[in-house]
């Protein structure tokens, strides 16, 4: 952990434990089905994190609008998550040719738009909203690696 | 990119550029003009103060320091901190606008093609983030700086830009793609900014337009 300590003593350990939630929930529907391809996994982890935010709305808000918000340490710890994220989403590099040639920035680019569906719905007090928005984000963050056609089967299943 | 991005901003405690230095005497001006002085001071310590602090944690005391007006002052033009970010955000949208709007017009919209005009406007992006980071920060990362009012900001970009790019999306696409777009173009540019290498900025055009190109490919396209 690289993050500037915060003023506020109570917020990292309500960040981590929101953080902890979410990870349990996105890791479990990852390896639920163990004949599943990776796009398949990855699917049901981001289908997950959308449940976990509809039905958790303010540990979702803290993880993202409200990390930000909180200054260094939480945008130092926003960004980590991201990047832990971008990690795991760079393996869909390697299902298609076009998608190994894809700009460095593409991981950051498509969690910063899904952090964005999620953000405004949460602020907005419309979280209800993002189980059914959760399948256009996933097409979304799927089709640079998998093309439109693909990621669109995907996110409807 | 994570862990260049868990700095403060590089330049947090410069002074705003391009502005007379806090604590600047404004007398001699007249009255109209300095009001106008007051106000562009306190606009632009706020977007240099709060990507340090946060929002939550900005208070106007933070901004009045910085601007080096009186207390008093910020009360007779605002109604406190949230008016303040709303006039710092609509300056820096409206700012932004005029200059991808000047960008349009010089790509010969009419005659461009699509990508073409998409590099020249990410262009224009680019280089007005990199002259003006904090105004670009204020736009870029609306939940770093606005907290509760990050609603209002993401509407006022999608409001200016979701109609064209909702054109240029192929057939099918969801209709959250411009919004989730925007969201994705903007996260590397605040990134760069936080990291205090704005200077960079230009250097992520072709990226960028392969990002939005791949989201939109032009008017007609299909998946």
């Amino acid at each position: 952990l690289t993050a500037p300590l915060p003023r506020e003593p109570g917020f990292p350990a309500c960040f981590e434990a929101a953080l902890a939630r979410l990870r349990f929930a996105a890791e479990s529907a990852y390896a639920e089905d163990d004949a599943a391809t990776e796009p398949e996994r990855l699917a049901a982890a981001l289908r997950a994190v959308f449940e976990f935010a509809s039905r958790n709305p303010s540990a979702a808000w803290l993880l993202t609008g409200g990390a930000l918000a909180h200054g260094p340490y939480g945008n130092a710890r926003y960004q980590e998550l991201l990047g832990a994220a971008a990690g795991v989403l760079a393996s869909l590099r390697a299902e298609r040719p076009e998608a190994a040639s894809l700009p460095a920035m593409t991981e950051c680019a498509l969690l910063g738009g899904l952090a964005t569906l999620l953000a405004r719905r949460l602020q907005a007090g419309a979280a209800e909203e993002l189980q059914v928005l959760a399948p256009e984000a996933i097409e979304f963050v799927l089709t640079p690696y998998l093309g439109a056609l693909e990621a669109r089967r995907l996110a409807g299943e | 990119m994570s862990a260049a991005r868990t700095t403060a901003p590089a330049r947090a405690g410069a002074p705003a550029r391009r502005l007379a230095p806090a604590g600047r005497s404004v007398r001699g001006l007249p009255p109209d003009l300095r009001v106008a002085d007051q106000r562009r001071r306190l606009l632009a310590a706020f977007a240099a103060e709060v990507p340090r602090r946060g929002y939550d944690e900005l208070s106007v005391e933070h901004v009045v320091r910085r601007a080096g007006v009186s207390r008093r002052t910020v009360y007779e033009l605002f109604d406190g901190k949230a008016d303040l970010f709303a006039a710092a955000h609509a300056e820096a949208f409206l700012s932004m606008r005029r200059l991808l709007r000047r960008a349009v017009r010089a790509a010969g919209a009419g005659a461009s093609s699509w990508p073409d005009l998409v590099r020249a406007v990410l262009a224009a992006l680019l280089d007005g983030a990199t002259a003006a980071p904090d105004r670009a920060l204020l736009l870029a990362a609306p939940s770093l700086v606005a907290g509760p009012h990050v609603g209002a900001c993401h509407s006022r970009l999608r409001q200016a830009f979701g109609p064209c790019l909702r054109a240029a999306a192929p057939t099918g696409a969801p209709l959250s793609l411009p919004e989730a777009a925007l969201g994705g173009l903007t996260e590397p540019i605040a990134g760069r900014i936080l990291a205090g290498e704005s200077d960079s900025l230009p250097a992520l055009a072709p990226s960028l337009s392969t990002f939005l190109l791949a989201c939109f490919p032009g008017p007609g396209a299909s998946p």
